[in-house]
């Protein structure tokens, strides 16, 4: 009788600190980028900041992945999330 | 395949809390206009919440509706206890038709920016306060 058992190619921590793992997080603030740009507030728009980093695995747990950030300064943010709900919007168009 | 609709909440949420606030008997939760938008300048109180739908996310038969609050008061201290118990009222209302949870509060944040309108009512400058939720919708059956 045949037996089969799952063969794992990849680690997850090798899976979620991977430059794949960055392009498609890419992806998706490019969308969420190009989405929340139609603000009519230009002031905000011209905020806008992304950032990526790699975040190191503390513990037995592996935790090490690719941390993608994208927002608007937060004052002139919060205003703007306040009217109009700019990046919840967003946010519900890109994922 | 299953022919659901999921019908607007924002009036729901806007008759929940009308019927809510007044039954505490608090200074702060007297007189309190709720509206989905803001009423005409001539209208406008020194207490009011807007309720706005920021859109959903299909889940089988329920829908995820990122919903916001604006909460305008006569003070930064009311405002913040407005929201805060709103907060309070609106973690307790599913009731499963169609709300089925209210979830992942964030706020109440105080609107601070000063390039935006501030509303003034009589000669009180209205401080504003936001926070957000998710509202889990149960859709109905066409």
């Amino acid at each position: 009788m045949a037996r089969f058992r799952l063969v794992p190619k990849r680690s997850l921590g090798d899976i979620m600190t991977s430059d794949e793992m960055e392009g498609v997080l890419n992806e998706l603030l490019d969308k969420v980028e190009a989405n929340a740009s139609r603000d009519p507030n230009k002031k905000y728009v011209n905020s806008f900041r992304r950032q990526m980093w790699f975040s190191p695995s503390k513990g037995p747990r592996v935790a090490a992945r690719k941390v993608g950030q994208f927002g608007a300064e937060p004052r002139v943010g919060l205003a703007v999330e306040a009217a109009r709900g700019t990046m919840a919007r967003a946010l519900r168009e890109s994922i | 395949m299953r022919d659901l609709l999921f019908a607007p909440i924002t009036g729901d949420i806007v008759v929940y809390l009308r019927n809510s606030l007044p039954v505490a008997g608090i200074d702060y939760t007297t007189d309190v206009l709720v509206r989905a938008q803001l009423p005409a300048s001539s209208s406008y109180q020194e207490r009011m919440v807007t309720i706005r739908d920021d859109g959903g996310r299909d889940e089988g038969p329920l829908n995820r509706r990122a919903i916001s609050v604006n909460v305008w008061a006569e003070s930064r201290g009311n405002a913040d206890l407005l929201s805060q118990y709103l907060m309070a009222l609106l973690r307790s209302m599913p009731d499963g038709d169609p709300i089925v949870a209210t979830q992942t509060f964030a706020g109440p944040f105080e609107v601070i920016d000063q390039n935006t309108g501030k509303i003034v009512v009589g000669d009180v400058t209205l401080s504003q306060y936001f926070f957000t939720f998710e509202a889990v919708q149960r859709g109905q059956n066409l």
